[in-house]
């Protein structure tokens, strides 16, 4: 018995020596609390048609959070827009000044949706995830086109 | 101001106490605070996951978000809320297992079955063999149980057995400010504390 319990005790000091565990980025941890935060307060569903998307939290590549000394973030340039009951993701990188969008809409009502940026259009997938390549720089306007209403992002600027 | 703080402190250590299916369901009535807890709970366990399959930092950084981004969109579907670990871990571990074998898709499995299921296709799993992954989560465990013990305990064990190198006795009693003889039946007595919240 006495044996059993000191085996145990060696277990548990052996997993903590062995622990090499490190915190997540604190940019990171910041964006997934913010993330909570902009679904919770949610506004109330409007009747509106056509929905403007505001933005709410936009991290560039590897710039470090307010206060922080240095940053730890990803290659992705990471937006998240407000639109009430939805939310938009948008993770951006470029090479040679063409841009690529990764992105998700979060929140329900859009199954199916189409969305929309400079001529080129995408289905988007069942977890509401979509991606776009090959974007110039400058100005766009990325809309998605629901059954009932759309979320439009203006003035998205690629630069 | 002085109840406004003892309010604060209140309601900061409710949602300390609560457990994983507390947090949870707090999370689902949108509850700021519970979900900062559980965020900060989990942190580090599901940082290491994509970490120690050998990604970078910036994709693990990037698997974190996404498990964290999923659990957002998902947590009002989740069936059992205190084995939400259990599906933290499995999201990381399918998510980094997308960045390793090269498709870095947003695709997201609505149940754990579909998880599975997409999961018993991956040939080779050995840098996030099973073994590994209990590992792992034995030590957030401990580091979780280590939370719950006096100051003076987790200061003990942390010293003695977290950092690296790990500190002496004489430094220890120098830290708590106790005889350096004292140190060796305070640390068995920690130990003790420590395994009892584990089996609890």
């Amino acid at each position: 018995m006495k044996k059993q319990y000191e085996e145990k005790l060696e277990h548990i000091i052996s997993r903590m020596q062995a622990d090499t565990s490190v915190d997540a980025p604190s940019d990171t941890l910041k964006y997934v609390k913010d993330l909570f935060r902009t679904r919770a307060s949610a506004s109330v569903p409007t009747m509106l048609e056509r929905i403007a998307a505001v933005l709410k939290i936009d991290l560039e590549p590897n710039r470090a959070a307010f206060g922080e000394r240095s940053a730890a973030g990803g290659a992705a340039r990471q937006m998240l827009f407000d639109s009430g009951d939805n939310a938009v993701d948008l993770r951006i990188t470029s090479s040679d000044n063409v841009f690529h969008i990764r992105g998700q809409i979060l929140g329900g009502g859009f199954d199916g949706a189409e969305v929309t940026i400079s001529e080129q259009t995408e289905t988007i997938d069942e977890t509401g995830g979509f991606r776009f390549g090959s974007l110039s720089s400058g100005e766009h306007t990325l809309v998605v086109r629901g059954s009932v209403s759309e979320i439009v992002i203006e003035k998205l600027i690629l630069s | 101001m002085d109840q406004a703080i003892d309010k604060i402190a209140i309601l900061g250590s409710r949602i300390v106490d609560e457990d994983d299916a507390g947090l949870v369901r707090l999370c689902v009535r949108g509850d700021q605070a519970a979900w900062d807890e559980l965020v900060g709970r989990y942190q580090r366990l599901i940082f290491t996951i994509p970490r120690r399959a050998g990604l970078s930092d910036e994709q693990a950084a990037d698997v974190f978000q996404e498990v964290f981004l999923t659990l957002v969109q998902k947590i009002s579907e989740i069936e059992q809320p205190d084995r939400i670990r259990s599906w933290m871990v499995t999201t990381a571990k399918f998510k980094t297992w997308a960045i390793v074998r090269g498709s870095k898709s947003l695709y997201s499995p609505a149940t754990e079955e579909e998880m599975d299921a997409e999961m018993s296709n991956i040939r080779d799993e050995m840098p996030l063999a099973d073994n590994m992954l209990i590992e792992l989560e034995e030590q957030h465990l401990i580091r979780t149980a280590l939370l719950e013990l006096e100051e003076r305990c987790q200061k003990i064990l942390s010293m003695i057995y977290l950092r690296d190198p790990a500190a002496t006795y004489v430094e220890v009693a120098a830290a708590i400010n106790v005889g350096e003889t004292s140190i060796s039946p305070l640390r068995s007595r920690c130990l003790k504390k420590l395994e009892k919240v584990l089996t609890k």
